[in-house]
């Protein structure tokens, strides 16, 4: 799978990308980094936990990593769990989590793919 | 009538002693004899042998009992080794000797007992029917010491034995050797005559078993067996009369061969027994499958050559690039000289600055193209793809190539066809390079006046993401052989030798051309006629980018040269996102600090000397303080460098009123994240200029 297929499959935008990203290499070295980053573990971790103002600082730092790397679809899960997070006094429903985490694992399945 | 009586007596005594003395003769290898009435259980001692083992214990049991069956079990108690006791037992029951003895006159039974103080150890049980039926049920039964017998019998069964391991011995070596060994003949050179002592099916299938003499048999191997190549060879080889000779002072003659059926054969003719003069008189003849060996061999050989090969090349290509250097040198030189001694003649000195320009240009390229073969050779070369300006970069490239087309009178003719995808995502340098290499290989071999034409068009493919790319390069010059363009993408070969012509040029062009195309799976085509010109095609699948994305590459270089120097202070909270700016800042020239959050981005403001940053780069939502807190505080500072450096919020998902809000609390600019670099340069290059 090339890049631009990869970012067929997971939702991207790689038109978007490789404009911003001058180059494959500098984007497969920020992906590499990104699927290492522990910002999804994080938010995992807090959510399952019900801590609500640590899921809200992992979801928003999800959103901006994945936003930078052209991870359109994971992006969008992300940016949408940030906001109910953020005025959330008890934990929202599974919904937005369950999506944040969809896009996820395509983007890491298909990456090592 | 007494003495008649008394004589009667007297006479039948001795005939009674007569016949025990006949008894004792015929019982005196029995140490003692019974006789047992199976049915009645009873026995009575016939004969005992004083001296005998067990005579104390027997005389014990005689007392105790006349039963047969308990003398049998008080006696094996005390003197059968126990591992036969059982046996030994059953086998001396009333029924079995019966049994026995109902099938044949006699029952042999032989049996060990403890080591007895005598020495003896074998016993022989001998049963015999007292009259020729068994119908009184009348046995005698007598026991003999038989060591000696068994002394003698187990010697032989040892030397059997012996001989027996003796032959699997000798078997397993020839089967080990017949296994190694085709064929093993045993050849007695007094006689001409052999024996066969190995010899595979597939040997034999070829000579007939009843061949009259050796000699016979290694003729038929030459004739039916050894290619003809090396029949010849073979037949001197296996010529028995010269044999002695070869063999006088060493074991064995050997040779290699092939098979008619193309195998490769070892043969060996080994002295096996020699006469008291030392001349042998007996031979072994082997031969044996060698083609693994061989092989081996062969690709041994092969890589040999071809290291040799390389080798020479390498030798080829040091004394063309040592030529190729020394011409421009001496072109260096030489105008260096003059400009030296016309220093005062403006356009004496211009033109040989001019030539030295262009012998440095030439050498330089001359080392990257060495470097870049280097390089692809051990496949560190890596395409770096980028989305780019098809137009843009073939125009750059026909103004480099128009320095190259001056110096001739060259018609040079650029053309596109068909562009309808703007950008394309490749490797733009490579693309360059492979395109540049054609081109200047074109006008080089192409004389004045004549012409070179350069052709790019674009192609749909079926795989709707990607766009072929064709370029056709076609020049009216001097054109090359067929045998030429066989080797032609080969390094260093060149149809005209510089060496001894005017043309300048190191030949590693095409074969970076090769090298590039394949590394981009490109494919290329040749059309070449001598003195009529050369037609290069290359096509590249590539990649293209949709035409709805508007790029805004356009001001990208005066931003660049603009804001090549800055230094920044970036606050940004996501590590990651940090990362990428600083790399992206970093490729455009522009160094940068960074803060994790608003609150360090302010006090690494405060800490630094004045003048420190030309801007700072602010993301709206960070932990501790955010942009807008940060900012507040930033234009609050007293120092005037505060008051007026430049910041530029960064904002994601950036709605109107976050916008005015930025704007408000004194950011100067506003730009949405993902931040684009042709972006962030525009508004730099623009604050700056202000």
């Amino acid at each position: 799978m090339n890049l631009m297929e990869f970012y067929k499959a997971v939702g991207g935008d790689y038109n978007q990308v490789i404009l911003r990203l001058p180059s494959e290499a500098m984007i497969q070295k920020y992906l590499n980094r990104f699927l290492d980053d522990p910002s999804y573990g994080n938010l995992k971790e807090a959510w399952e936990k019900g801590r609500i103002q640590d899921a809200f600082l992992a979801a928003h730092t999800l959103k901006g990593t994945a936003a930078n790397l052209g991870l359109d679809q994971l992006a969008q899960a992300a940016s949408d769990l940030t906001e109910e997070l953020r005025q959330a006094v008890v934990l929202p429903s599974e919904d937005g989590m369950k999506k944040v985490t969809d896009a996820y694992e395509t983007v890491r399945r298909n990456h090592e793919y | 009538m007494n003495i008649n009586l008394t004589t009667q007596v007297k006479s039948l005594k001795n005939q009674l002693s007569t016949e025990r003395k006949y008894l004792d003769v015929l019982t005196q290898d029995y140490a003692a004899v019974y006789h047992v009435n199976l049915r009645q259980d009873t026995s009575k001692l016939v004969k005992v042998d004083s001296q005998i083992a067990g005579y104390d214990a027997v005389k014990v049991s005689l007392r105790q009992t006349n039963k047969f069956s308990e003398r049998v079990e008080a006696y094996s108690n005390k003197f059968v080794v126990p591992s036969l006791r059982e046996e030994f037992k059953k086998m001396l029951t009333s029924e079995n000797i019966r049994k026995e003895l109902e099938q044949s006159p006699r029952f042999v039974y032989r049996y060990k007992t403890l080591k007895l103080k005598q020495g003896q150890q074998y016993f022989e049980m001998y049963a015999l029917r007292m009259s020729h039926t068994l119908e009184d049920d009348n046995v005698l039964i007598a026991f003999r010491h038989i060591d000696d017998v068994v002394t003698t019998e187990q010697r032989h069964q040892l030397e059997l034995e012996e001989r027996v391991e003796q032959e699997r011995n000798q078997n397993e070596v020839l089967s080990a050797l017949g296994r190694n060994y085709h064929a093993i003949f045993r050849i007695d050179l007094e006689d001409d005559s052999y024996i066969e002592v190995v010899c595979r099916d597939e040997v034999r299938h070829y000579y007939n078993s009843s061949m009259p003499s050796a000699s016979r048999v290694l003729e038929e191997v030459c004739e039916k067996i050894v290619d003809d190549k090396f029949y010849k060879h073979m037949r001197r080889f296996f010529d028995l009369n010269t044999i002695a000779k070869r063999l006088q002072n060493r074991e064995f003659v050997e040779t290699e061969c092939v098979t008619k059926e193309g195998n490769w054969h070892r043969a060996r003719l080994i002295a096996k027994r020699r006469d008291e003069d030392g001349v042998v008189t007996h031979i072994l003849y082997v031969t044996q499958l060698i083609d693994d060996e061989k092989q081996y061999e062969e690709h041994l050989i092969a890589k040999a050559e071809f290291a040799d090969y390389a080798n020479r090349a390498k030798s080829d290509f040091v004394s063309q690039v040592a030529h190729d250097i020394r011409t421009p040198m001496n072109s260096i030189f030489g105008f260096l000289e003059i400009a030296e001694a016309n220093i005062g003649d403006w356009e004496k000195v211009k033109y040989s600055l001019e030539r030295i320009r262009a012998a440095s240009e030439f050498l330089n390229a001359l080392a990257n193209d060495v470097l870049d073969i280097s390089r692809m050779e051990r496949g560190i070369i890596k395409l770096n793809p980028v989305a780019f300006h098809l137009e843009t970069l073939l125009q750059e490239l026909i103004e480099t190539m128009e320095i190259t087309k001056k110096s001739k009178h060259q018609n040079f003719c650029f053309d596109l066809q068909n562009m309808t995808r703007k950008y394309i995502v490749a490797d733009p340098l490579r693309i360059k390079q492979i395109y540049a290499n054609v081109l200047s290989n074109a006008m080089k071999y192409t004389p004045n006046e004549g012409s070179v034409t350069f052709l790019v068009r674009q192609e749909e493919l079926p795989d709707e993401n990607k766009v072929r790319l064709v370029a056709t390069i076609s020049d009216t010059g001097i054109g090359m052989s067929e045998e030429f363009m066989a080797k032609m993408f080969l390094k260093f070969e060149r149809e005209v030798d510089t060496r001894v012509n005017e043309v300048n040029g190191y030949g590693l062009g095409l074969s970076i051309v090769k090298q590039l195309v394949e590394l981009m799976d490109g494919t290329k085509e040749i059309e070449s006629k001598i003195q009529e010109g050369t037609t290069v095609r290359i096509m590249l699948d590539v990649p293209y980018l949709k035409e709805e994305v508007h790029p805004v590459q356009d001001t990208k270089d005066d931003g660049q040269i603009e804001c090549a120097g800055m230094h920044l202070l970036v606050a940004e909270d996501n590590e990651l996102n940090r990362e990428v700016i600083t790399e992206l800042l970093f490729m455009h020239g522009i160094t940068c600090d960074c803060a994790e959050d608003g609150e360090i981005c302010v006090k690494m403001l405060l800490k630094a000397k004045e003048d420190t940053y030309d801007a700072i780069l602010m993301d709206m939502q960070m932990p501790n303080m955010n942009g807008v807190e940060a900012t507040k505080m930033i234009r609050s500072l007293s120092f005037e460098k505060a008051k007026n450096i430049p910041i530029v919020a960064m904002t994601a998902n950036a709605l109107k009123e976050d916008v005015e809000k930025c704007l408000s609390v004194g950011m100067n600019r506003h730009l949405s994240k993902p931040v684009d670099m042709g972006q962030l340069l525009k508004t730099l290059t623009e604050i700056l200029k202000k």
